[in-house]
This record gives C-alpha cells, sequence and structure tokens, in this order.
C-alpha cells in the first residue's frame, strides 16, 4: 500500500509535465504548412545548349518553332485523308 | 506487482503519445479531394462512362447511354475506362520490368510532399534547435560536476566488449548522421555554396558510405541491445528518478541503478524503437534488387528519414550527456572504469551493488599502469 | 512557343509496341532500361485501352522536387532533363515519379543502381548536342535536328502524338470531335484528382 501512496504522489508530480507535453504535441498539429508542391527551382538554369544553337537552326529561335510546329502538324493524318476538311489548326 | 503497475503505466503514456504523433503526421497529409472531372479542350457533350466491367465479354452494361449526335461510337459497348479509377491498379504490360503494368502510382506525390515539406522543415529546424539549446545550457550552467573530490578507487563500469559495442554503433551512427544529412539538407544547405560537380561527388561517396554503413550499425544494435538489456529494464524507481528529472532542477541525485531512468529511455526509445524502425526502413531501402514497390520505398523513406531525424536529435543530447555535460562520464566508455566518487554521485545503487557483490565491479582485467585496486574486493565474482 | 507535350489516344492505341520499339533503337537505350512502354487496361475485357506511358515531362516536376542532387533541369519548352554526371543513382525521382519514367540500369544490393535513365523528349542531355558523349548518355538530340520524337512519329496509327502542346491537342480535339468518344486526355490531372485538375488538364495540353 506504500507503494501505491508513492505512485499517486509521482503521477501527481507528473501530470503538469504530461498536460504540458500532451498539449505541445497537440498544437503542433496546428503547424500544416502549404501542401501545395513547389518546383524547387535550384537549379534549372543549368547549362545546356539551345535547340535552336547549332548550324541547321543558326541560333534562330523563331525559325526552329515554326519547324517544329509544321512538324507537329504532320501528325494529323486528317488532313491527309479526309477531302472535307474540317477546321484547320 | 507495483512496478509492474508503474511499468504499465509508462508503456499506456508512451503509446499515448505515439499516438498522438502519428495523429499529426497525419494530419499533414493533404486531405484527399473531391474527383473534379478534368475539362480537357475537346468540346464535346460529355460521355456517361460505362461501369468498368469485372467479369468477361458478354455482359453489356445496364444502363446505355445516349450518344452524342453524329458519333460513331457503338452505344453502350466497348466505351474507354474512367482513367481515374484504373490509376494504380496492376494491368498489364510487355514491357519486364518493376511495376511497368501500373499505370499511375500516385503515392509518389505524397511522399514528395512530405518529404519536401514538413519533413525537411520541421527535421531541419530540430536539428537547429537541439544543439543550440543544449549549449546554452552548458554556457548557462556548465556541466554537472562532482560534489566531492574523487576517491582514487575504479569501478568497472563497461568492459571491453560493452565498449567495442558501443563505439562500433556510435561511428557508425555518425557516419550514417552526415551522410544522411548531406541527402535530405545538402542541396539546400551545401550545393549551393560548392556547386554541383563537387555537391554530386560529396554525396555519391556519401551514399555509398551509408549503405555500406548501415549494416554494420544494425549489426551493433542487434549486440547492443542483447549486451545492455539486462540492466535497462524498467523499475520503480526510474519513475521517481524521470518525474525528478534526474534531479536536474533540484539539484539532488536521485539514486539509481547502472542505468539511471534518462539513460534508459534513451535506450528504449532511441536505440530500441529509433533503432529497429530505422533499421527495418533502411534495409528495405537498401536493396532494390528485392522488387520493393515504389509505394513501400517511398513509405520507407519517410520513415527512415524522420525518425532518423529524432534519432539524431536524441542522440545530441545522449552526446552532450556522456561527454562535455557531465564530468567523469565519458572515462567510463572511454577507458572502462570510473571513480568510486562518480559511482556514488550519479549511480549509488549500482555501487551498493557492487561492494555488496552482488554484481562484479571487476570483470576484466584492469588496464596496465593503473595498480589501483578496485571496489571492495567482491566475494564470488562471476 | 508552347511546351512540348506527349498526348497518348488511347482510342487509337493497338499496343504493338512500335514506339518502345523505336525509342530503344533510336537511343540505344541499355539492355533493361525501357524509357517507354504500353500498358494495357482491362486486359481482355470490355472496354480494354492500351496506352504509351513514358515521361510526361511535368510541369511542375515531382522527380526534379525530391531529387537529392538536383541534377534535373527544365528546358524553356518544358522537356524535364537531366545530368547523369551529378545522379547518383538514388533512386528517388523513380519514387516520385507518378509514371514510373526514370529507370535504372541495376539492380544490386546496397543500393547500387547506376546512373538514372529516362525519356528525353529526344533532347538529349547537357552535353553539346549530338555529340558521342551526348548520344551515348541519352541518345539522340533530335529537337535539335528539327525532328520530334521518335515514337510519336513512328506511331502507326498516330495515337502516340508528340510536339507542340497547342498543335497535338487540336489535333486531339478535332478527333475527338469526329469520333464523339475518347475526350479524357490520359495525364497529370488524371494521375492524382487534385483540386486543381481542371487548370491542370489545361495546363497539361494547352500551356
Ligand atoms: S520523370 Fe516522371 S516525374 Fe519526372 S518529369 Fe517525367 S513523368 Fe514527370
Ligand atoms: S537517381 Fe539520380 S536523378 Fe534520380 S533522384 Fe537520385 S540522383 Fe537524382
Amino acid at each position: 500500500m506504500i507503494g501505491a501512496g508513492r505512485w499517486q504522489q509521482n503521477a501527481r508530480r507528473a501530470a503538469p509535465v504530461l498536460v504540458f507535453a500532451v498539449s505541445v504535441l497537440g498544437l503542433s498539429g496546428c503547424g500544416e504548412i502549404d501542401q501545395k508542391a513547389k518546383t524547387e527551382k535550384i537549379y534549372s538554369g543549368k547549362k545546356d545548349a539551345e535547340a535552336y544553337d547549332n548550324t541547321k537552326f543558326a541560333g534562330d529561335k523563331s525559325k526552329w518553332e515554326s519547324a517544329m510546329v509544321e512538324r507537329s502538324k504532320t501528325q494529323n493524318e486528317y488532313n491527309r485523308t479526309d477531302t472535307k476538311k474540317p477546321a484547320a489548326n | 506487482m507495483n512496478s509492474k503497475f508503474r511499468n504499465r503505466w509508462v508503456l499506456q503514456l508512451v503509446s499515448v503519445a505515439a499516438v498522438i504523433v502519428a495523429a499529426n503526421v497525419f494530419a499533414q497529409t493533404p486531405a484527399p479531394t473531391a474527383v473534379t472531372a478534368p475539362a480537357n479542350a475537346p468540346v464535346v457533350t460529355p460521355l456517361v462512362v460505362a461501369p468498368i466491367a469485372q467479369t468477361p465479354i458478354v455482359e453489356a452494361p445496364k444502363v446505355i447511354p445516349p450518344l452524342p449526335a453524329g458519333s460513331t461510337a457503338a452505344p453502350g459497348w466497348n466505351l474507354p475506362p474512367k482513367w481515374s479509377d484504373v490509376e494504380s491498379t496492376g494491368q498489364y504490360a510487355s514491357v519486364r520490368g518493376r511495376e511497368t503494368n501500373v499505370l499511375v502510382e500516385d503515392s509518389g506525390q505524397w511522399w514528395r510532399s512530405l518529404r519536401n515539406g514538413p519533413l525537411t522543415f520541421y527535421g531541419g529546424i530540430i536539428l537547429l534547435v537541439i544543439p543550440a539549446v543544449l549549449l546554452t545550457f552548458f554556457a548557462i550552467k556548465g556541466p554537472f560536476r562532482l560534489h566531492d573530490k574523487l576517491s582514487g578507487r575504479l569501478v568497472e563500469r563497461f568492459n571491453s566488449a560493452e565498449r567495442m559495442v558501443h563505439w562500433t554503433m556510435a561511428f557508425s551512427f555518425v557516419a550514417l548522421a552526415f551522410t544522411g544529412i548531406t541527402i535530405l539538407f545538402g542541396k539546400h544547405l551545401l550545393l549551393p555554396i560548392i556547386g554541383p560537380a563537387a555537391f554530386s561527388w560529396i554525396t555519391v561517396i556519401g551514399k555509398n558510405i551509408h549503405n555500406f554503413v548501415g549494416p554494420l550499425f544494425v549489426f551493433s544494435i542487434i549486440a547492443f541491445f542483447f549486451m545492455y538489456v539486462k540492466d535497462n529494464i524498467f523499475t520503480g524507481r526510474d519513475f521517481t528518478w524521470l518525474s525528478k528529472f534526474g534531479g536536474l532542477l533540484s539539484g539532488n541525485h536521485v539514486p539509481s541503478g547502472r542505468f539511471n531512468g534518462g539513460e534508459k529511455m534513451w535506450f528504449w526509445m532511441s536505440i530500441v524503437l529509433f533503432g529497429i524502425l530505422v533499421s527495418v526502413s533502411g534495409l528495405l531501402l537498401l536493396f532494390p534488387n528485392w522488387n520493393t514497390s515504389r509505394e513501400l520505398m517511398a513509405q520507407s523513406n519517410l520513415i527512415h528519414a524522420s525518425l532518423a531525424t529524432l534519432f539524431m536529435a536524441t542522440s545530441l543530447g545522449h552526446i552532450y550527456i556522456g561527454t562535455i555535460g557531465t564530468e567523469g562520464a565519458f572515462q567510463g566508455m572511454k577507458e572502462g572504469y570510473v571513480d568510486e566518487t562518480w559511482a556514488k554521485e550519479h549511480h549509488a545503487l549500482w555501487l551498493e551493488e557492487v561492494k555488496s557483490g552482488k554484481r562484479s565491479g571487476m570483470r576484466s582485467g584492469m588496464p596496465a599502469g593503473k595498480a589501483i585496486a578496485a571496489s571492495q574486493p567482491a566475494a564470488g565474482d562471476d | 512557343m508552347a511546351r512540348m507535350k506527349f498526348i497518348c489516344d488511347a482510342e487509337r492505341c493497338i499496343e504493338c509496341n512500335g514506339c518502345v520499339t523505336a525509342c530503344k533503337s533510336e537511343h540505344e537505350v541499355p539492355w533493361g532500361v525501357n524509357r517507354r512502354r504500353v500498358v494495357t487496361v482491362n486486359d481482355g475485357k470490355v472496354g480494354e485501352r492500351s496506352i504509351s506511358v513514358a515521361c510526361m515531362h511535368c510541369t511542375d516536376a515531382p522527380c526534379m522536387a525530391v531529387c537529392p542532387v538536383d541534377c534535373f533541369y527544365k528546358t524553356e519548352e518544358g522537356v524535364v532533363l537531366h545530368d547523369k554526371d551529378l545522379c547518383i543513382g538514388c533512386g528517388y525521382c523513380f519514387y516520385a515519379c507518378p509514371f514510373g519514367a526514370p529507370q535504372f540500369p541495376q539492380a544490386g544490393a546496397f543500393g547500387l543502381r547506376g546512373k538514372m535513365d529516362k525519356c528525353t523528349f529526344c533532347a538529349g542531355g547537357p552535353e553539346v548536342d549530338n555529340s558521342a558523349e551526348e548520344i551515348k548518355k541519352y541518345g539522340r538530340n533530335r529537337l535539335s535536328e528539327g525532328k520530334l520524337p521518335a515514337c510519336a512519329e513512328m506511331c502507326s496509327t498516330k495515337a502516340l502524338l508528340g510536339g507542340d502542346g497547342e498543335v497535338i491537342a487540336s489535333i486531339y480535339q478535332q478527333r475527338v470531335k469526329r469520333r464523339g468518344k475518347g475526350e479524357e486526355v490520359w495525364g497529370w490531372a488524371m494521375a492524382y484528382n487534385r483540386k486543381d485538375a481542371k487548370s491542370a488538364a489545361k495546363q497539361e495540353v494547352k500551356a
């Protein structure tokens, strides 16, 4: 029975500490930070030649871009097979 | 009876704390958002998508959805699956490889947001705050000094095997901690300073150190557990010790056995609990040839990194107390012997046991040149 | 100019694996690595569809975000590339990527994986374009030659479209209008049921 008394004493002593610890832990739940994914742009400016920086396009960005757009359009086989063409893109 | 009861009490507290921590971790995960049908470029009357038939062919959908005017699609037949429903179920792929038949694995995004978000942020804060607190404490209060003069009599605290295992664990832990920190924080701290090429070299060396030292750490944890568990069982007086913060506030040491309440907390919480979880999750990550799924790997990584951070934080406390924080403590683990005065002030009950012969104070030979008698000759040495 | 994008039309894909083969031969991808694969959904059931998957060159790329050595970068056209010299083979990009795009030549004990390899949208790597070194590490750099990715250009049914996002989106749109079904473009927004799925879907197709 002596032991039980001591246990109660200990519990009483520890209670404020526990209440404090639990509330701190609970409070940490409020620290929700923005979850929206962002791109870390630390290293995005890495050195690499642009696709138009070569003899074929001579660094002309617009020339390369229009070449790419034209080439992309060739993937539309309606343009080749269709007589009543839908609106051209 | 009572001590058992108390043990259970402590256990319950630990589990309550664990639940709260877990609840917080889950609170951080983004709540699932409602499924919004993606509005894509095509301006077509949205189709009612037929339920995916799980049973083979013949069964046609019960509700035949109307088709938009001019459509060539067969009504109610062979409509595409609802893509948002098929995302992470295994499908078929003729290309062989790990999870090639999984169209979309969305656990990665969850892992990324936790790892790059709260884990890096709070983990970083913990690893900065703890040393700051310890150093401030040291600056203000200084180390725990011995009250009495050294007696000149030595007691053996750790035998050579115990020390060897401890230091294997300690050195591998430090190696793992530094290389692990490089992987999680280096991108933000070191890379901007030394540049990508040098940082990549450091990290690739660090990664290999981490991967090859890791298993050594696991073995040392296992050995450590079996060597030290006997004296780390919680008893009633440890609770008294803990409730008084080891006499930190009152300045009076609470008598303790070979290990005090704080050391036992460190043993059970960090070495056993964190140690096991960090080891298991680490081993899962260590063997890409085990064909572990990406989801499990991501989860392991999260457990691994977050608990390792806590492990590091608690180990800083342990290192502090064991070195500069307590006069004479480091000697015990370095040389294996402590002065009787130290033993009396820090581990009085242990010293009593040694003196009364219940426990040997001399389990291995004295180091050369230390011709001082150990404690009282103990009868019935083991 | 818009971003470079892939769209795979599940209504057309016949699972011929031509794109997989085209990629492997164009880039001489190491054994065991497949930058592109075809996944069949509802195999043998009503509503069976196949879809060709590779790196989707995400706008907000998870691989890039988790790489501990930050070896990824993004070109002006939104192609996600990486530097094999910096890669440490940790596998994090593989955990993070929703599409399983990053591949590793090895899977050995003690985390030995080798350097990560993934679809480059036929845009090579940081080395000099179409230099022997670049071809060895990343394969051919078709974009710098004014060509589109080999897989898309070689697709026999034109299920796999690749190139300027606006152009291929309008091709796809036209197609869906014609046949009256299959308007769900498969991609990031489909991968995550995100709140901003609408805007993400628009980005996928248009941006
Ligand atoms: S590798 Fe994966 S995560 Fe990275 S850009 Fe490609 S699809 Fe997106
Ligand atoms: S495997 Fe390479 S590319 Fe992928 S995250 Fe690790 S270091 Fe970066």
